[in-house]
């Protein structure tokens, strides 16, 4: 024991014994400093700085995670903002990353087919559907064009819950936002201040661009418009347009000679110009379509680029479609 | 195929699947019963056609037909979570050439410590890319021909469990599979069933970039062989699989990529006895698979291997093998594929294949993760 000994009261000790002693001591703190303090102060960092990890399918889910969760929150999406949400082949990264979050967020219902395998793969219990970290964010809203009885194949590629585009209705994006906020909170009860704070933040960016955005297309409320595939309804009743025709014939059908035919005939006959195509859809079809209509092609997201927020993504698909309709105009002028 | 031998099965799935439409509807009606909780189901249809310059050696027995317009495979699968912890998945296959048989029905553990995921079963075993796919889930129509020569016509899949995890290392994301096999394979090794094979698995996986990747697997699959000659009934030796798998991916969209995969095998047999009948023999194949429009996507696939009942006298006489296929993706759930095949056999007999396959699938279609 001659660590003891060293700190042990003596009455006489020795220059020599205090000399020990005190290099010791001063041993004993430098290596507190050294190995000791940095763990310390690494326990208290991460117990202060801990963040949550959010591991989301699409990017405008990770988008409205980061706007909820503030620095609380680490946030990162499957899918790239570029790609079809429908056809998504999950990577071995993913998995990984899964396996270490403590919430799955997704969009529910049967738009993405692929993420069941996926949470099986990462073999984390937490976010099994129905566990605690399963965040399904259709869970409380409205859901438009629900299929009856009578379903099947012969419609397409029809979604048997609903249409579940349903983000781009930023009136719902609020509800999720605020489902998100309760889950968070219920994780870190520390932070749920700073959640609903952030919450009523975002609720009220989402007010504000919106009576922007309602105001920029009030001057063509029930304009018809084409869409390659069915992925508007929600923004459709969202700012009262009219976006019924499809350069598909059926939902996840490629369009056929005869199809496209008759879209030309009917668009020249109502006069529809504008065919909104999303950034993974063939552009080269729907720019042959807009050729013989002297129709225009917009290309508007579903999912932030990853350098902007959900907000910013509608606020520029709006403007694109704003400007574009407003050109569709000065040229059918007489 | 008996129709004594279908029926409990049949009988099966159309109770499922009553059960399954009754569900469908009453929660289409905003109710919910028990029945809601009926398995997941699917059909695949895999029609093939195929002619060739092959001459049947038995036109009346086993090689009927060797030319002809069959249904090569019905595939029924059913999946349900078991509890939090446990889902279960059945793939039944019915064949007009054939009893129907059980091609995979395993159990999936969902909570193991550690990530550790496990299935216990009959399931298809981790070796390379191509064997862990159903025969209908291909990129050409048949097997390459070293997995058919090593592993059997529609590959392995045997009963037995493992346990894999995934682990980060840097910017690589590993798995590490082992799997432990009751046995009952005859291809490769001794079809006993008692005599284990055992197979591990080492796979890396690398981003390039946000649109393509890498990924390269070691295979590793050991087991005993059985030897019948000269009156011998059973003499067991050791035989040893080892390969490697590559695959590069490069996706633009979903509609837009390409896939380069390629896989090598090397079989080495225990030549204790000095049986000079069991030469140490290798293959593999490498292909090239381009999807380039919606609708469309075409590929190449060339194949080298060694039998493994090579004559040591000329083993230099390998099957070789060239194929071309397109592909017309008429939805997401069907395609029709057109593929011409030449291989040359170890006699020099030049093998001209021309398969058109018709491939549909009704319901679930649940296909896990490679």
């Amino acid at each position: 024991m001659a660590f003891s000994k060293c700190f042990r009261a003596s009455a006489h000790p020795s220059p020599a014994t205090r000399r020990e002693a005190r290099r010791r001591l001063i041993g004993f703190c430098a290596g507190f400093v050294c190995l000791g303090f940095p763990w310390l102060v690494g326990t208290a960092h991460a117990g202060k700085e801990k963040r949550i990890r959010v591991t989301t399918t699409l990017t405008m889910l990770s988008s409205i995670a980061e706007a909820i969760g503030g620095d609380r929150v680490s946030a990162t999406s499957i899918a790239a903002p570029g790609y079809n949400p429908h056809f998504i082949e999950p990577r071995p990264s993913d998995i990984l990353r899964l396996g270490r979050s403590d919430y799955f967020i997704h969009m529910g219902l049967d738009l993405e087919l692929w993420r069941g395998p996926l949470v099986e793969a990462a073999v984390n219990p937490r976010l099994l559907p129905g566990a605690v970290g399963d965040v399904d964010a259709s869970v409380g809203i409205d859901l438009l064009e629900v299929p009856g009885v009578g379903l099947s194949r012969a419609s397409g590629d029809i979604h048997i819950f609903g249409n579940p585009h349903y983000w781009l209705d930023p009136e719902n994006v609020k509800r999720m936002a605020e489902q998100f906020a309760g889950r968070l909170a219920a994780g870190a009860p520390g932070s749920s201040d700073l959640f609903r704070e952030n919450l009523r933040s975002f609720s009220r960016s989402v007010d504000e661009h919106m009576a922007s955005w309602k105001s920029a297309l009030s001057p063509f409320q029930g304009q018809r418009l084409v869409a390659y595939h069915n992925s508007w309804p929600y923004f459709a009743h969202a700012f009262n347009l009219r976006i019924d025709l499809f350069v598909e014939p059926k939902p996840g059908i490629s369009p056929s000679g005869s199809h496209l035919e008759g879209l030309v005939a009917q668009m020249k006959r109502d006069e529809v110009r504008i065919i909104i195509v999303e950034p993974f859809q063939p552009r080269r079809i729907a720019e042959s379509v807009a050729k013989r209509t002297s129709g225009k092609v917009v290309e508007l997201w579903q999912n932030p680029s990853g350098k902007d927020s959900y907000i910013e993504m509608m606020d520029r698909n709006v403007h694109t479609l704003v400007e574009a309709l407003r050109a569709s105009r000065r040229g059918s002028a007489p | 195929m008996s129709l004594k031998s279908t029926a409990p099965v049949v009988a099966l799935f159309l109770v499922f699947a009553s059960a399954q439409a009754q569900a469908q509807n009453e929660s289409s009606a905003g109710k919910r019963g028990l029945s809601s909780f009926n398995p997941e189901i699917g059909i695949v249809a895999d029609i093939v056609g195929r002619a060739s310059e092959e001459e049947p050696a038995d036109p009346f027995g086993e090689d009927e037909g060797i030319d002809r317009f069959s249904f090569r495979e019905a595939q029924l699968v059913f999946g349900a979570f078991v509890d939090p912890f446990m889902r279960a998945d059945f793939a039944f296959v019915f064949s007009d050439r054939g009893d129907p048989e059980i091609e995979e029905a395993y159990l999936s553990f969902l909570a193991l410590p550690g990530r550790i995921r496990s299935r216990v079963g009959k399931f298809r075993s981790k070796i390379g890319k191509v064997n862990l796919k159903d025969l209908n889930a291909l990129q050409f129509v048949n097997e390459p021909l070293v997995i058919q020569e090593y592993l059997g016509d529609e590959g392995m899949s045997l009963t037995g469990i493992n346990a894999s995890r995934i682990f980060g290392l840097g910017p690589f994301a590993l798995e590490l599979t082992g799997e432990f096999f009751e046995g009952g394979q005859d291809v490769l090794f001794s079809g006993v069933r008692g005599e284990p094979i055992y197979v591990g698995h080492l796979k890396g996986y690398v981003d390039f970039t946000p649109r393509s990747n890498f990924e390269i697997g070691l295979n590793y699959a050991s087991g005993d062989r059985n030897i019948a000659a000269d009156g011998d009934p059973v003499d067991l030796r050791s035989t040893n699989l080892v390969g490697v798998d590559l695959t590069y991916q490069w996706k633009r969209t979903s509609t837009l990529k390409v896939r380069l995969t390629g896989e090598g095998y090397r079989v080495d047999r225990d030549r204790r006895s000095g049986d000079p009948q069991a030469p140490d023999v290798d293959g593999g194949f490498l292909n090239a698979d381009v999807r380039f429009a919606p609708r469309w996507s075409a590929g190449a696939r060339y194949d080298r291997v060694e039998p493994l009942e090579l004559d040591p006298a000329t083993r230099h006489d390998d099957r070789a093998g060239y194929a071309v296929y397109a592909t017309f993706h008429q939805s997401e759930f069907a395609w029709i594929r057109l593929q011409y095949q030449l291989t040359r056999e170890p006699d020099g007999f030049r093998n001209d294949e021309v398969y058109l396959q018709f491939r549909a699938q009704i319901g679930v279609d649940r296909h896990g993760l490679q």
